[in-house]
């Protein structure tokens, strides 16, 4: 509750819960941390990389936004995408995927991308990573060196949410 | 909890939670009450959360519908900065831009949603001065 910062001049340092040094603390913990960016409660078996986040502004985030295309973006494909995530089940979300039809697939492939981009937009305005030396360096660079490349995806899903946990208001927990 | 504290501060007396009369220890932890203490013992709990019109009763019907896990006195506590800003654009006469030079995206939704609730309640008052209670 009232994780978010009042002047976008604010920043945070954090670790994220995907880092391999963080990977053998149990699940339970690591939701908590996504919650309350508590380190302390983390089994860390090595040196986690640290990122330092910054609050947005309403202007900082709706020009991400528009960076990224948002006047552009495919309704049809936003829908989709929700569906998609609804699924628990991957057999079933791949059946599902199977029976759209050509359109359908290139609106959700063109959401996908949107995202991606959103992510990056957010990423670039509002994270920094700190070298070995301690300096803040722009986080992007840091994150297209990560390998396996699948891992890029969920740093930037997990850095995109930290900015938006200090930059909004928690909708979730509004009430 | 940021709303509550309009209905809470308008209703004129403060959430009584059992687990904080009978623990004065409790009580002065409260900003850190977890959903364990606050929930255990209360009688009107549904699925681990408290209705707001149980906290603050003749609030308006959009607060009602909102519930709690966690101690709503102890959420609008963490909110008083927000509050103090609120109360000097509102009666001090400050813009926003005086205080903070760059207010995040949260700060502004939150002022707007303590400036709809104080219209809220600010007409709750005009019905009841009116004859209207409901």
């Amino acid at each position: 509750m009232f994780t978010f910062a009042l002047s976008a001049d604010e920043t945070r340092d954090t670790v994220l819960s995907c880092d391999p040094a963080v990977s053998e603390t149990d699940d339970e913990t690591l939701s908590a941390f996504r919650r309350d960016w508590d380190e302390s409660a983390l089994t860390l078996t090595g040196e986690p990389t640290r990122w330092r986040v910054k609050a947005l502004t309403h202007e900082e985030m709706v020009n991400a936004e528009r960076s990224a295309g948002i006047h552009r973006r495919s309704e049809l494909g936003a829908k989709l995408y929700q569906v998609q995530l609804s699924f628990e089940d991957d057999d079933e979300r791949a059946r599902w995927h199977d029976d759209l039809t050509l359109r359908e697939r290139k609106a959700l492939t063109e959401h996908v991308l949107y995202i991606d981009r959103w992510m990056r937009e957010f990423v670039e305005v509002g994270v920094m990573v700190i070298d070995g030396e301690g300096n803040p360096q722009p986080a992007l660079e840091a994150i297209e060196r990560i390998r396996p490349a699948h891992l890029q995806t969920t740093v930037l899903t997990e850095l995109c949410l930290r900015v938006r946990m200090i930059s909004t208001m928690d909708l979730e927990k509004k009430t | 909890m940021i709303i509550a504290g309009v209905w809470l501060s308008r209703s004129g007396r403060a959430w009584s939670c059992q687990d904080c009369d009978q623990s004065p220890e409790l009580r002065r932890r409260r900003g850190n009450c977890g959903v364990e203490p606050f929930g255990r013992g209360l009688s009107h709990l549904r699925d681990g959360r408290v209705p707001g019109y149980r906290i603050a009763p003749d609030s308006d019907p959009e607060f009602a519908e909102e519930s709690f896990d966690r101690c709503p006195v102890a959420g609008s506590m963490a909110f008083a900065d927000i509050y103090q800003i609120y109360r000097a654009l509102k009666v001090d006469g400050l813009t926003l831009a005086d205080i903070i030079r760059r207010p995040t995206s949260g700060l502004v939704e939150a002022l707007s949603a303590l400036g709809h609730s104080s219209r809220l309640a600010h007409q709750r008052d005009m019905e009841a001065a009116h004859g209207d209670p409901s």
